[in-house]
């Protein structure tokens, strides 16, 4: 094609036309006429291949691939975010970009939606709410089952438990009472034991007592009778 | 379809350089140019869209990605040069 022929009488396509084309957001009929153009045009079509290869280099960058939208058309009511957005994009631009790693496209996405839930307005909370009603009611219901099934198997459990725990508390009481029993039998043997022995001793000490007296008493029996004689023969007043 | 094995070493090497040398020029460009690359190539949001996010015309958005387009082709020249 003869480029001398297109500068003379052709009327290029604007920049900001390529950028729509190149973008896939030129009507059909541009689209179509600008293709045209560019098997005609080598200057439109040296600046058309530069930026595709640009835009294809910048796919290096862990992004979204180019062409493939990863946002559907935004509802009305996205200028009404338009603040929560440029916030975004600023930030995005101040601290995002300049981050030493990857941008989280993931959780860029996550911080947009928390921002623009922020920001919007009546009609998508009034969604959000109903949505979180929802929510709240299945979890609700979903808790208040697991709360029903946890509780029947702790009362389970309890009962379990408690049969056991009176089990052997009932071992152990009843080994109490044999131990206490045997102790209480062991104490009275004891007890009988040692009254026994007292018993013993007290009439080994009776015993002793009496025999001692006894022969005490023999004893002074035998010197009075023998003193006695010897009494007779002393005068009354003898011994004064 | 594409290939699913996992790439060699030096390719893997050579993709994290040419990812930093992209986030370098992207980062590179101005406030106004940068918002418009971002909503538009790497969060592909419609040109009409970003006009109304900014507050700005749908002409002036594609103008912005003109001129980027424009910046970002001589920084990322190392690398449509090599393609």
């Amino acid at each position: 094609m003869n480029d001398d022929r297109e500068e003379a009488g052709m009327s290029h396509p604007s920049r900001e036309d390529w950028v729509a084309y190149l973008y896939g957001e030129a009507d059909a009929r541009d689209r179509s006429s600008f293709t045209s153009h560019l098997r005609d045009c080598g200057e439109c079509r040296q600046q058309v291949e530069r930026w595709r290869a640009t835009m294809h280099a910048m796919n290096a960058w862990e992004m979204a691939p180019v062409g493939k939208p990863r946002r559907a058309s935004l509802p009305r009511w996205v200028p009404a975010a338009a603040a929560a957005l440029i916030a975004f994009a600023v930030g995005l631009g101040a601290a995002r970009l300049t981050a030493p790693e990857p941008v989280d496209v993931a959780a860029l996405k996550e911080e947009m939606g928390q921002s623009l839930r922020q920001e919007i307005g009546t009609e998508w909370r009034n969604a959000l709410a109903v949505t979180s009603e929802r929510t709240y009611s299945d979890l609700y219901t979903q808790l208040r089952n697991d709360v029903d099934a946890s509780t029947a198997r702790a009362v389970a459990l309890t009962r379990l438990e408690a049969g056991r725990a009176f089990g052997e508390f009932a071992r152990v009481y009843e080994e109490d009472q044999t131990r206490g029993r045997l102790t209480v039998a062991e104490l009275l043997q004891y007890v009988d034991d040692q009254r026994a022995h007292d018993v013993a001793e007290l009439r080994l000490s009776l015993s002793t007592l009496a025999s001692a007296t006894g022969q005490e008493f023999e004893r002074t029996k035998r010197r009075f009778e023998a003193i006695t004689p010897i009494m007779r023969v002393i005068p009354a007043g003898a011994l004064e | 379809m594409l290939p699913t094995a996992t790439p060699p070493a030096d390719e893997t090497m050579v993709s994290q350089e040419a990812s930093g040398i992209v986030r370098d020029a992207v980062t590179a460009l101005s406030d106004p140019y940068r918002e418009v690359v971002v909503l538009r190539h790497y969060e592909g949001m419609k040109f009409r869209e970003i006009g109304e996010v900014l507050g700005i015309r749908e002409g002036t958005v594609k103008s912005r990605m003109a001129e980027a387009l424009t910046q970002l082709s001589r920084r990322l020249q190392p690398l449509t040069e090599d393609a």
